[in-house]
């Protein structure tokens, strides 16, 4: 399916933690086809925005042709409902609407459960970070906007990529593994839940994205699927995936509904 | 490399020193440019060279009053790869990444921070410059005999002139790879009452990476602060006349000195 079909609007997609170098990579592929929201915490993406442009500095005044695509760079805290509401509703007031909501959390980070009790806190931080203001995000673009639009849902086929990173085994990895099973199950739950508003949601729990492959694989997967029906769908892309409502034919299925 | 590749007579010129033609155009917090792998290798090489050997014969220059770094001034006698910062060439292009009117003064600075330096301080290098007049070159740099600081004349026969600075640009070089634990950032603020230690944006010291920027009464950065790591850098102001600066801005927008590029 054409990005661009069932409508002459490209598709607007908002892309978090777009500062990330899985977030950077994610809106240099988004960029030349949808209108792009990226939300960053500190760093912005290294793509051209509305606040930066490339530019030859022997013809400075010379069109350059990859800043046609620019993003809409938002900075957002998304643990801070404040700043996750401001994000959405400026998505919305930039675009009208949103069609892909990426919710990046790719890069894991490892922390001892046994060295500092400090380490907990942050550890607990980070499943705040990659699971829960996820599932806030999407619940407000859901209340805000597709919750009043099913028929437009379904026809510009929207959908959400929750998107995961490795995770190690042994010391460090607790939380990473934590996340990355919780945003699994909760992707699913999602899918049922998001059902009935004709939107679709599928997770990406990716390989080690230093590796340029790994990321490759990542932005091609997502892009799938952005493009396909699959809903309830979690793509391993460190192995092969047998999830429910997962792959071959295609079809919308029911997926279970984790209990 | 040719003999003399470090004296470009135009931007054309330049271009043939640079690795590659996108650099970033920033409007916030302030208009400003920034680029990574600006130059060759083989050329990053030659002026990393020539700035380690400086540091070595000199241990990194004298005091810098009111900051907490030394470094030196580049004037006519100073031969070498990093004169490229003082050629017709480097002056007009920079000029024109910048949108900036400048003069023929052109101040050039090697800076060395030692591990753990004192944080700077927001501050916009709107700030005077005295050169010796001349008319008659297209890149005039500082004369021992004029102080930069204060138009101070030791020598009867100089004319000191009166600038203010223009465009300030920062090259990094000579520092170990960076680390975010490295620090020695230079910050970007939009006040001059701006926690130092919270810019709004900051400029990593990469090797061969440059940060510019016109001089206005809101061009507010700072050096955030030391890490344990020394931080290198070149150091430039290119000049317009206090008129120009007069009928921009008005009166009153030149500071004194405090200031400096971080």
């Amino acid at each position: 399916m054409s990005r661009t079909s069932r409508s002459d609007r490209r598709r607007v997609g908002l892309v978090t933690d777009a500062g990330s170098r899985v977030g950077s990579a994610l809106c240099q592929a988004l960029a030349a086809d949808y209108d792009l929201v990226a939300a960053y915490r500190s760093d912005p993406p290294l793509v051209p925005r509305q606040d930066a442009e490339l530019f030859d500095p022997v013809r400075p005044r010379a069109a350059v042709p990859e800043n046609r695509d620019r993003v809409f760079a938002v900075r957002a805290d998304l643990t801070s409902r404040p700043d996750a509401e401001r994000l959405v509703e400026l998505a919305l007031a930039r675009f009208g609407s949103v069609d892909l909501l990426v919710n990046n959390a790719a890069e894991a980070g490892s922390r001892s459960l046994t060295t500092d009790p400090a380490s907990v806190e942050l550890g607990a931080a980070q499943l705040v970070t990659d699971v829960v203001a996820p599932v806030y995000l999407a619940a407000l673009l859901a209340t805000v906007a597709w919750r009043a639009d099913e028929h437009g849902n379904r026809l510009r086929n929207r959908c959400v990529v929750n998107v995961v990173g490795a995770a190690g085994r042994g010391r460090g990895w607790a939380f990473s593994r934590a996340s990355r099973a919780a945003v699994t199950v909760l992707s699913r739950q999602m899918a049922a839940e998001y059902r009935p508003l004709g939107v679709r949601v599928n997770a990406i729990t990716s390989a080690d994205v230093t590796d340029v492959s790994a990321l490759d694989a990542l932005v091609e997967t997502l892009l799938e699927l952005d493009a396909g029906h699959d809903t309830g769908r979690v793509v391993a892309l460190d192995r092969t995936s047998t999830g429910p409502g997962t792959a071959g034919s295609g079809q919308a299925r029911t997926p279970k509904v984790a209990t | 490399m040719n003999p003399g590749w470090w004296d470009p007579a135009t931007p054309a010129e330049v271009a043939r020193l640079l690795n590659h033609r996108r650099w970033w155009r920033h409007t916030a917090p302030f208009p400003h440019v920034r680029a990574v792998n600006v130059f060759r290798p083989d050329v990053y090489t030659a002026l990393e060279q020539a700035f380690l050997s400086w540091l070595d014969e000199t241990g990194g220059g004298t005091a810098l009053a009111h900051h907490d770094l030394a470094g030196a001034t580049l004037t006519e006698s100073f031969e070498g790869p990093l004169r490229l910062f003082a050629s017709a060439g480097w002056r007009r292009l920079v000029a024109r990444a910048t949108g900036a009117e400048v003069s023929q003064y052109v101040n050039v600075g090697l800076h060395h921070h030692r591990p753990w330096g004192d944080p700077g301080f927001p501050h916009n290098d709107l700030n005077p410059g005295w050169f010796s007049e001349d008319g008659a070159r297209e890149v005039v740099l500082a004369d021992p005999d004029v102080a930069y600081t204060t138009g101070r004349s030791t020598n009867g026969a100089a004319r000191p002139v009166a600038q203010v600075r223009a465009v300030a640009l920062l090259f990094y070089l000579a520092n170990p790879v960076w680390q975010p634990e490295h620090c020695g950032c230079t910050g970007l603020y939009r006040s001059d009452r701006d926690d130092p230690s919270a810019p709004l944006d900051v400029v990593p010291p990469h090797n061969n990476s440059l940060l510019a920027f016109e001089c206005t009464p809101w061009s507010f950065h700072g050096f955030v602060s030391g890490g344990p790591v020394p931080r290198n850098s070149l150091v430039q102001w290119f000049h317009r006349s206090p008129e120009q600066v007069r009928e921009r801005w008005g009166d009153g927008v030149v500071t004194g000195y405090g200031g400096g590029a971080g």
